[in-house]
């Protein structure tokens, strides 16, 4: 499967549409298993809504691939602060520690969106001086191995 | 009947290591239903993408493909496999097909159809990343953005939405929509010169200063 301009040739815009929004939704924190069963059928019912399907996928798992050219892309890089969650009075220890673990693992950190705002003014400000040119920041990437899922 | 289920245990040591494959009965049955059940929608999908004699070759040989697959156990979920077939096979043909064009009718008369391959003309992996560099780049600003910071910078929908001040729903709308973009810039963007169409705005970092 190839990004060229095959790609989801003859599928019609209608088709297209919904094959991304399902991409989209599936893609998301929280699918429900309902949701799941409704995209099977809905790629039942057509050839032309598994091949859009598909192919848009291809498209989209590759989008991450570009994680070596981000500096290329123009779209500020967001920081997010991490800020410790506040520590719980200690429970009092066991006398002996027998058999108990120690339960002392730190507890997960809380993502602080304000300061990540913050950063995306700034990197908003620093994006706006004009890009380099490609050819002065293009690294020689390595040829990257994919195991696509038609073997390509 | 017993012979079988000792060489599927392995129990027999002359017997093939190589399990048995499904009766045969059970594959012309599978077959019949798909047939059925995929010939009209499949047909009439190859017809978008090809003429008629040529879409009924290539459903015949994808019908066959699978045949082999359901034979070798290859194809565990065989209408996904059966689409996947028919849908290669019809690219490479047009693929075929527009090289032909470019090099001439004479070539096509001296090849054979197994140089297929050999002939077509493909985009290396560079080619394609460099297309889909141009393609994010183009992207609205916004919906540039969610893109990235979703499949690059691997934030989850949730937390776009925070940092953005939006809801997963139109994060989502974002992503669905960058997909389509993309695939637009990069379909136009391999077009040949006189038929190329104008990538879409190219006011990229203008558009970011005004955010």
């Amino acid at each position: 499967m190839q990004l060229d301009e095959w790609l989801c040739i003859g599928i019609p815009e209608d088709v297209l549409e919904q094959a991304s929004a399902w991409l989209a939704r599936l893609d998301a924190d929280h699918v429900s298993l309902d949701e799941r069963q409704r995209l099977s059928v809905w790629l039942d019912e057509d050839p032309l809504h598994r091949w859009a399907f598909e192919e848009l996928s291809q498209l989209y798992a590759r989008a991450a691939t570009l994680s070596q050219v981000r500096g290329q892309i123009a779209a500020p890089r967001v920081l997010m602060f991490p800020q410790p969650a506040p520590v719980p009075a200690p429970a009092s220890p066991t006398p002996t520690g027998e058999g108990d673990t120690d339960h002392t693992a730190p507890r997960p950190l809380r993502w602080q969106p304000v300061v990540a705002l913050v950063l995306i003014a700034i990197g908003l400000v620093l994006s706006q001086q004009p890009a380099q040119p490609a050819a002065a920041q293009h690294e020689h990437s390595r040829p990257i191995d994919h195991n696509l899922i038609n073997g390509d | 009947m017993s012979k079988n289920l000792f060489s599927r245990l392995r129990l027999n040591p002359f017997a093939s290591a190589k399990p048995a494959s499904p009766p045969a009965r059970d594959i012309e049955r599978m077959m019949n239903e798909i047939h059925t059940q995929t010939r009209k929608p499949l047909l009439a999908s190859l017809q978008r993408m090809l003429e008629p004699a040529q879409a009924e070759e290539v459903l015949q040989e994808a019908y066959l493909k699978l045949l082999l697959a359901l034979r070798e156990e290859r194809a565990p979920e065989p209408r996904a496999f059966l689409y996947r077939v028919a849908r290669n096979q019809a690219i490479s043909r047009l693929r075929h097909q527009k090289v032909v064009e470019q090099q001439g009718s004479h070539v096509q008369m001296a090849m054979q159809s197994q140089q297929h391959e050999a002939i077509e003309s493909r985009v290396s992996r560079e080619e394609e990343q460099g297309a889909l560099l141009e393609a994010i780049n183009a992207l609205p600003p916004k919906c540039r953005q969610v893109l990235v910071m979703r499949k690059i910078d691997g934030f989850s929908h949730g937390q776009i939405a925070g940092v953005l001040g939006i809801s997963t729903k139109t994060v989502e709308n974002h992503l669905a929509r960058g997909m389509r973009l993309c695939r637009e810039h990069i379909v136009a963007g391999s077009a040949r010169p006189a038929d190329a169409v104008e990538p879409a705005s190219k006011t990229g970092e203008k558009d970011l200063a005004v955010g």
